[in-house]
């Protein structure tokens, strides 16, 4: 259960987290980021399994980060399905990771994935809190 | 009667959507019952994972932001 008034600006992160090394590794990163206050890691599980709970909240969100491991893009399909649609997804394949079955994560590979969401995320204008930004204003 | 939910532990923004789905039933002129459920494992029954969330008539309708008075207004209607 997250904290009260975890909405407006904070960003819902969204990962794959799929049976590879690219799956885990956006988990990893979703991980990563909501530690760095870039948004918060939410469960892609309670969308796909079309819990109305899930489902609202991510037709709520004022910006959601999709994390795909590879094309296939489960993330980004799970979302549509239940007509949200985000613009913002990435794919780690595409990011330069190879796809393969290793699921030790490698530190180096997560750190150097992660500057590059973090600087792609910086460069958008609006819609979620800069770097080191904290999601809930709540008094 | 409309049963309104209101789901969240009690934080400025909780307030402020109660005080929204107050207002947007009194616009409408709709009878309703409004209930505040503050605790935590009562507000995961409803299945819902963020807070603040709306709920009418076990429908959840907002999860995690607070709609204005004329958005619940549609809501109720």
């Amino acid at each position: 259960m997250s904290d009260c008034c975890q909405s407006g600006n904070a960003t819902m992160i969204l990962a794959c987290a799929g049976g590879s090394n690219v799956g885990q590794m956006t988990n990893r990163l979703a991980v990563d980021l909501t530690g760095s206050g870039l948004g918060k890691v939410a469960c892609l599980a309670g969308i796909g399994a079309r819990l109305p709970g899930f489902v609202q909240a991510a037709k709520d969100a004022e910006s959601i980060l999709v994390l795909d491991g590879c094309p296939i893009a489960c993330a980004r399909k799970t979302l549509e399905a239940v007509g949200v649609n985000t613009a913002d997804c990435y794919v780690l394949t595409e990011m330069g990771m190879e796809k393969n079955k290793q699921l030790a994560l490698d530190e180096q590979a997560a750190m150097k994935l992660k500057t590059t969401l973090v600087a792609a995320l910086d460069k958008q204008p609006a819609g979620r809190p800069a770097s080191g930004a904290k999601p809930c204003a709540c008094s | 009667m409309k049963k309104i939910h209101i789901l969240g532990t009690g934080c400025a923004k909780c307030k402020l959507l109660a005080e929204h789905a107050e207002a947007a039933a009194k616009n409408r002129g709709i009878s309703y019952d409004l209930e505040k459920i503050t605790e935590i494992n009562k507000i995961m029954s409803f299945g819902v994972m963020m807070t603040p969330a709306l709920v009418i008539d076990g429908e959840i309708k907002a999860v995690g932001k607070v709609p204005s008075v004329h958005e619940i207004e549609k809501m109720l209607s």
